[in-house]
């Protein structure tokens, strides 16, 4: 019964990714991405301010914000994706540095070497082919098979990502899917060149809890068997601590705070940070906590990239702010991020002395 | 009332709502019917929540806009205050629209772009004069200024408290919140389910709430309903349901949602279902989640299961949990 739903204890994956990492060889020493001080703007709007981060092969780095955060933005821009913008930093793929790399260049890597995934799979299926076509279509660009090579890999890579029949599911179209089986589809068509990168932006948030289950777990498992790197977006903290070693959290265009995803978990020290793992509710499920009383919610809502508060971003929203006298220096100075390998963007953090 | 008793399950008489074996069969292909919803029934009390959860396509939104009479059930019973609204026309129905009012997932798309916040709040009774809706701007956490403004001026979660002042106009006794807060930022759904918290004190409301946010849904509700295939597989209070489900469904279901901590993410078990939600249109024979169920047996594959009675909740299946 393939059908038939099954228990499975999960082990801890973080273990099992720095096993994978020891056996990869020379390309260990440096991190597959790094991103430093990557600024992105359309015309006068800024919308990703000096952000930074890497990712190591084998490794999962979730980045955290709400809308207008410039999360979704900073991935794209990695890809090279965005025509009007201009994008300031350096952002190096394996050594090769991608700010201001041709636009073929970056294309061979797309798809490639590196891959993405989006929310709508069904957006980003094109409804006229096949679904077999649409994965056999990029193979053949960037390895140059023949057509008959590309659909082999095309069903394999179906096979591989857990839809049955792959090989008549290949010659349907993407309306004939569910929305769990499409984002597999995605999934199947970003890995079927073998990238060594993977973004995922908001890749469940349309699923729903069962699916989305289904969907991480597949990524996780692809993961540690091919020691991919990979980036999530995700507004849900849930999914971050599920699957991330790493998190960066983003508010308004900057970088609030980062570091492994337990110390972001267990010890925040930015009052966004706190905020937001204090408004979600049944964040004492662990305690078997009743879930009575109020939900300690962030007031006032995510800056707009047109017009950002002067000094710290968050202080018009921040509790720390608030509860000590309205300090000059957040409504002045944009705070710096200090820390080694807990960085925290605020004056403040940890409250004020 | 008698057509109640009739079909099994008596009303209890302090049912604000009471919903006996509702139905809803769309038109599907080949004279085939679509079974969306299949037979629900629960009661709710005033002032009391009752969530109404469920993955996409179990018809828990359905259910929800046959309660407010925006589908015509296929059968089955809906009453309000003791009293068979099911089968009302539109002109007996109209003094009981402003006491079951509904709140909407997408704020923008059910604003009137093209009226003002007062156009909207005031509705088209013109129930409320300038002052009483500034007075309701005020409840919902907006500021008087707004209530000259086009529903495009506002953020998401601004847009969804002008909503929820919508629906407060008519001093409802039922409100159907059918997923308020899936559509908004994280910080900002707490907000609004504090605020919906606040005016369920205020003004004694009753909510039937439809969400699939299992985390929202035990903050906010007294009793849950778990549906899966247009039916209600477990129903009962909220302890009962999350610390000790007796559904294999929704013990899945609770084992799925993330949960922000990765101690206990890394070392919880988990039950992950194989497959998609069956089709509505066909489902499986027997009992509907068979196919997916890791407890599954000969007996799920033919025999539809009853609810019955289970340590104080009521659950439809052969081989509840221990």
């Amino acid at each position: 019964m393939s059908e038939s739903g099954t228990v499975s204890q999960m082990t801890d994956r973080r273990t099992r990714s720095s096993a994978r990492r020891t056996e990869g060889g020379e390309r260990e020493a440096s991190p597959i991405l790094d991103v430093k001080d990557l600024s992105v703007s359309f015309g006068a709007v800024q919308v990703v301010d000096g952000v930074s981060f890497n990712v190591d092969r084998g490794r999962t780095l979730g980045i955290v914000g709400e809308s207008g955060s410039g999360k979704s933005v900073s991935s794209l821009a990695i890809l090279g994706l965005h025509r009007n913008a201009s994008v300031s930093g350096s952002i190096v793929f394996d050594g090769e540095e991608l700010a201001g790399a041709s636009a073929e260049r970056l294309r061979k890597l797309r798809g490639s070497r590196m891959a993405m995934i989006f929310q709508d799979p069904l957006s980003s299926l094109h409804p006229f082919y096949t679904v077999g076509e649409q994965i056999a279509e990029a193979y053949r660009l960037h390895r140059r098979t023949s057509r008959k090579a590309a659909r082999e890999r095309a069903v394999e890579m179906l096979a591989e990502v857990g839809i049955p029949e792959p090989r008549r599911r290949a010659r349907e179209h993407p309306h004939q899917f569910s929305g769990g089986m499409r984002q597999r589809v995605m999934i199947a068509m970003a890995l079927s060149c073998e990238p060594d990168l993977l973004i995922a932006d908001e890749p469940t948030t349309a699923l729903d809890v069962t699916v989305q289950a289904q969907i991480l777990e597949l990524i996780a498992r692809i993961q540690a068997e091919r020691g991919l790197a990979v980036i999530m977006i995700t507004h849900d903290l849930g999914v971050v601590a599920r699957i991330a070693d790493d998190v960066l959290v983003m508010y308004g265009g900057r970088t609030a705070e980062h570091a492994a995803a337990r110390t972001v978990f267990k010890s925040p020290s930015h009052p966004y940070t706190q905020g937001l793992l204090a408004s979600v509710p049944g964040a004492g499920w662990a305690a078997e906590d009743g879930g009575d009383g109020r939900l300690r919610a962030i007031p006032g809502s995510p800056p707009s990239p047109l017009t950002p508060p002067p000094g710290c971003r968050f202080h018009p929203r921040c509790a720390t702010f608030a509860a000590s006298d309205n300090p000059e220096i957040c409504t002045a100075e944009h705070p710096l991020l200090i820390g080694t390998t807990h960085k925290v963007a605020c004056h403040f953090p940890g409250g004020v002395q | 009332m008698s057509l109640l008793v009739e079909r099994g399950r008596p009303v209890t008489t302090d049912a604000l709502l009471a919903v006996q074996d509702l139905r809803m069969t769309f038109p599907g292909r080949r004279g085939r019917g679509i079974r969306a919803v299949d037979g629900v029934s629960f009661d709710l009390r005033p002032g009391e929540t009752l969530g109404l959860v469920g993955e996409s396509g179990c018809g828990k939104s359905t259910t929800g806009r046959m309660i407010v009479r925006l589908l015509e059930p296929t059968s089955g019973t809906v009453s309000f205050d003791g009293r068979d609204i099911t089968h009302l026309g539109p002109r007996e129905m109209l003094p009981l629209r402003g006491e079951i009012q509904m709140i909407f997932q997408d704020p923008f798309a059910s604003l009137n772009p093209r009226q003002t916040v007062q156009q909207i709040i005031s509705g088209p009774r013109r129930l409320l004069d300038r002052a009483g809706v500034i007075e309701l701007l005020k409840l919902v956490g907006l500021s008087p200024e707004h209530i000259d403004r086009y529903p495009h001026e506002f953020s998401g979660g601004q847009a969804q408290r002008i909503g929820i002042a919508r629906a407060l106009a008519p001093k409802p006794k039922l409100i159907i919140c059918d997923e308020p807060v899936s559509a908004l930022d994280v910080s900002i759904q707490a907000q609004i389910v504090n605020l919906l918290e606040d005016l369920k004190a205020e003004f004694d409301l009753a909510y039937l709430f439809i969400a699939h946010d299992l985390s929202v849904v035990r903050h906010m509700c007294e009793r849950i309903a778990v549906m899966y295939l247009g039916r209600i597989v477990e129903v009962g209070d909220r302890e009962a349901i999350y610390t000790d489900p007796a559904h294999p469904y929704t013990k899945a279901l609770l084992s799925a949602v993330p949960v922000p901590d990765p101690d206990v993410e890394a070392t919880r078990e988990r039950i992950v279902l194989r497959g998609d939600p069956p089709s509505p249109a066909s489902p499986p024979p027997g009992c509907s989640f068979n196919p997916r169920c890791h407890k599954a047996q000969d007996r799920c594959r033919v025999e539809v299961p009853l609810p019955t009675v289970v340590r104080g909740r009521e659950v439809a299946c052969h081989f509840p949990e221990e």
